[in-house]
């Protein structure tokens, strides 16, 4: 049970060519002049910047256009990326899973919000085939009190309480991914069904808004100590995306740095729409 | 001004939504400063603004009209964030604009820069573009684009040409549709490229998808394109060690989206064409980690210098030898001295896996290739009597054989004596050891090859060696290879015949395609066909083997039987007769009729010879001839009542 969440000190192992670039890396190109012919006879080059070997190169064999170095070059703090980016965590239920993350990624200074893909909220009761079953708009706080008074010791020993003591100080109730219509630009699916759920809604709902938004799913286990694991894991990949002066050009690179590290945690990715 | 006050307009907006058009025109003389941090802000605000929730579509209408000099300022901008909001931010506007103009005929500069506006934006798609996020804005424009300009009947609140009044002085609906059908062309083209980004594909993916949704008359198109797409057939444009993750995304959206559309049926008639398209998609990846790897290689800098399949000419191509003494490997050597190959000691290989490898190599080998090292290797040797060099062995630990010093033998000198020749015996003996050896190579070999096909003996023999292949070789030999009545062909047919015989239910194929080669040799082939059936060695083996077997046969071959006289390429009075003792037999009297029946029925020309033996059946009274007689010749049943 994360309700006592340590202090987290991260020391995540971003591979070099992930690492914010330093005033010595080539100047990247923004192409912001579509008037402009400079980046016309660059493309070969330009097409394979991606590459982490052939960017190294590139240090060694400078862009031969001279318009290539008066680009701006792009530079944004993670500190000002944190404020900037709008994240949200997603799991079945909104309870154990998605809030232990947005805890996580909240105590480290993002924008957080977090959902639940299922049509109710449930919680472990009883018996593996008795499970608590409650609507999506009901408080935390009241399933609290309701858990408490029915069996206290059964629900503190399964966890259930602690977890939700935990949930009601992060917010009031829990969300209904599909009943919201807020935009975010990064979203973590806990499990793969909810990454179905959330890229099959966004599609059903017609891209009307054009926001692109990046939906990872980092598939983790149902329970609290994986939870807390998961949690860790997501704050980490949060920060690399954070990191990174250009996300949405390198989140394949991050993504494939991110999952050497955590192979027990599968993950898939969406570029989708709002 | 700096962006933390700025972040306080945003916190009051978070708590009040309504003051977006308020805040909205207060911040839009940011669009011009100096300060990228600040236009960054600017875009990336109009961006929240248009795309809340909480503003109706008139507010948004209104505000796009206040904001659009900003957004065409924005546009121009060098920063590829804030490209990426100005060109999201158009893709939202856009609709909002063109309806507005849709009702306003008169807005003419207002339609003059929302197309300014589009052109600008769109200018920014292009192949150059590294930044992904600029690319995906700009694909989703597109395809916004695409559906505002086309002609389907629109539901309230969808914008699209049929918005347009009919007359409208600014709106052209034909050269929009004409731009339109362009842009989808492009948008598609993408599935067909050979380079594979996931995040430009999943971009694509996606707003192709919506298309479908918003615009099923587009759908046919959209998704026969979308399944002509092959992820194992890409250039990936990641890193190396990202291509695997990045097939694991591709694989995940087709599967999901795809299923999607299949499973709401949404184009009715590629709804199979999709299943079957993620059937060969979730197959395909099991093995594909070998595809993947190639790809990697060819990626690789490192490995073009050592990729010599393409080529046509060896690395070293000089015809002449150096002076001196020269060991005799550097006659034949086509690789750099310091190359790995060329320090390996071929004598550590075995001898059969040294075979194997020249035999692979040699199949697989470029011809040009080829062609060209044995010509660099005949000049180099021909170079060698002209300069009287002694071209030497290079040193080995052990003693090198007789050719201590290799000058090329003058033609005369060289002389092999013939060898000993064999007596009838001895040929015997050793044709049945040969035939017995390519049976016993045979049998390491994979089975799964069928016997039929046109070129199965070539196949066989020249490609690839399988358990029957020395069945076609031993009965194309035994036919048309040795003299028919030679001491060889009695051995080979000795060695066939006890082969099939012995397992003669499960090589009942075999049995039928030596026969079939035995007859079309003699009767097909040969000049002189036998007509004296006794004579000919096809049916001597036919009946020899019908002697050997009907007598094993148990009611339950009826199949193998049936198969078997089916099968044969011809047949006679006197193998037809030979069903005789079956047909007496009590027990399997039922195999006997049931073979003459099919016969009667399937093979015409045995039709009389089986009629006649059933009526000597039926004469001596057995049971089951007269039901087949008094279908096929009634008058010999009638006959002896008449």
């Amino acid at each position: 049970m994360s309700q006592e969440v340590k202090p987290v000190i991260h020391t995540f192992a971003c591979p070099p060519h992930l690492r914010p670039k330093s005033s010595k890396k080539s100047p990247s190109p923004s192409s912001s002049n579509p008037g402009s012919p400079a980046l016309g006879p660059n493309k070969s080059r330009l097409k394979f910047l991606k590459s982490p070997i052939l960017r190294a190169r590139s240090l060694v064999t400078p862009p031969t256009s001279p318009e290539l170095f008066s680009l701006p070059k792009p530079k944004r703090m993670p500190e000002e990326n944190k404020k900037l980016m709008q994240f949200c965590t997603v799991c079945a239920s909104n309870q154990n899973r998605s809030m232990a993350a947005h805890l996580l990624l909240k105590e480290n200074g993002f924008n957080v919000a977090s959902f639940g893909t299922g049509s109710t909220v449930r919680l472990p009761g009883p018996a593996i085939d008795k499970p608590v079953v409650y609507q999506f708009n009901v408080p935390y706080n009241e399933m609290y009190r309701e858990l408490s008074t029915r069996d206290t010791r059964l629900y503190t020993a399964n966890g259930v309480l602690n977890m939700l003591d935990r949930n009601r100080r992060i917010k009031d109730h829990p969300e209904r991914w599909q009943d919201q219509n807020q935009v975010f630009d990064v979203v973590f699916t806990c499990q793969e069904r909810c990454f179905d759920s959330v890229c099959i809604d966004l599609l059903h709902r017609g891209a009307k808004l054009s926001r692109p938004v990046h939906v990872i799913n980092v598939e983790i286990e149902d329970n609290h100590v994986e939870a807390a694991a998961g949690a860790d894991a997501i704050l980490e990949l949060a920060n690399m995306i954070c990191q990174s002066p250009d996300p949405d050009t390198e989140i394949i690179e991050i993504l494939s740095a991110w999952q050497k590290t955590h192979q027990k945690l599968p993950s898939l990715y969406q570029m989708c729409y709002f | 001004m700096s962006v933390a006050q700025l972040n306080g307009a945003k916190a009051v907006v978070r708590e009040n939504p309504a003051l977006y058009p308020e805040i909205v025109k207060g911040i839009l003389n940011i669009a011009d400063r100096p300060e990228t941090d600040l236009r960054r802000w600017c875009a990336a605000f109009l961006v929240d603004a248009f795309a809340s929730p909480d503003l109706s579509e008139e507010v948004k209408q209104t505000l796009a009209t206040e904001s659009l000099a900003a957004l065409l300022t924005l546009i121009g901008d060098r920063d590829f964030v804030v490209l990426r909001h100005a060109i999201t931010c158009t893709g939202i506007v856009y609709p909002l604009l063109f309806s507005y103009v849709c009702t306003r005929p008169m807005e003419g500069k207002l339609w003059d820069d929302l197309r300014r506006l589009k052109g600008s934006a769109l200018a920014h798609w292009s192949a150059e573009q590294r930044h992904l996020g600029i690319s995906a804005a700009c694909i989703k424009l597109a395809q916004v684009i695409v559906q505002v300009q086309s002609k389907q009947p629109s539901h309230r609140g969808d914008v699209s040409l049929a918005n347009v009044p009919s007359g409208h002085p600014l709106i052209e609906p034909v050269e929009l549709l004409a731009e339109a059908s362009g842009l989808l062309d492009r948008l598609l083209s993408y599935f067909t490229e050979p380079d594979l980004d996931v995040v430009y594909f999943q971009a694509s993916f996606n707003a192709v998808l919506s298309l479908v949704q918003s615009r099923p008359s587009l759908g046919p198109k959209i998704v026969s394109a979308v399944l002509a797409f092959d992820p194992n057939r890409k250039r990936h444009s990641c890193s190396i060690e990202a291509v695997d993750i990045a097939l694991k995304y591709v694989d995940k959206s087709l599967q999901l989206e795809l299923g999607a559309l299949a499973h709401h049926n949404m184009v009715p008639q590629y709804t199979s064409g999709i299943q079957r398209f993620l059937a060969k998609i979730s197959e395909g990846r099991a093995n594909a980690s070998l595809r993947k790897r190639a790809a990697e290689v060819e990626d690789s800098p490192m490995a073009k210098r050592v990729r010599l399949a393409d080529a046509d000419m060896p690395l070293i191509t000089t015809t002449r030898l150096p002076g001196g003494e020269v060991p005799l490997s550097d006659l034949y050597s086509l690789v750099d001295a310091d190359n790995a190959l060329a320090k390996f000691n071929a004598r550590d290989l075995q001898l059969n896996v040294a075979i194997e490898i020249a035999m692979s190599s040699l199949s697989q080998a470029n011809q040009t290739l080829l062609d060209n090292c044995l010509s660099i290797v005949s000049k180099r040797y021909d170079s060698v009597p002209e300069s009287g060099r002694v071209v030497k062995r290079p040193s080995d630990d052990t003693p090198p054989p007789a050719q201590e010093a290799l000058a090329p033998a003058a033609p005369e000198e060289f002389d092999i004596s013939n060898p000993p020749k064999f007596n009838p015996e001895q040929i015997a003996t050793r044709t049945v050891e040969l035939v017995s050896r390519l049976e016993a190579a045979a049998k390491d070999a994979p089975a799964e090859e069928k016997l039929e096909g046109v070129d199965a003996l070539r196949r066989s023999v020249l490609e690839k060696w399988t358990a029957n292949a020395w069945i076609f070789v031993a009965s194309r030999a035994v036919s048309r290879g040795v003299p028919a009545d030679s001491v060889v062909a009695t051995a080979i047919r000795d060695h066939l015949y006890n082969y099939v015989i012995t397992d003669f239910r499960a090589r009942l194929e075999v049995m039928v395609w030596w026969l079939s080669e035995e007859w079309y040799a003699e009767y097909v082939l040969a000049e002189n066909a036998p007509e004296d059936s006794a004579k000919s060695i096809y049916y001597q083996q036919v009946g020899r083997i019908v002697d050997q077997v009907l007598p094993r046969l148990e009611m339950s071959d009826s199949r193998t039987l049936i198969r078997f006289f089916s099968e044969l390429p011809d047949l006679n009075r006197d193998i037809i007769f030979k069903l005789r003792g079956i047909c007496q037999d009590p027990e399997r009297s039922g195999l006997g009729f049931r073979t003459l029946k099919f016969l009667i029925l399937f093979k015409p020309p045995t039709k009389e010879a089986c009629l006649d033996l059933l009526t000597e059946l039926y004469k001596e009274g057995a049971d089951g001839a007269e039901a087949i007689l008094k279908k096929h010749r009634p008058e010999a049943v009638s006959e002896p009542q008449a």
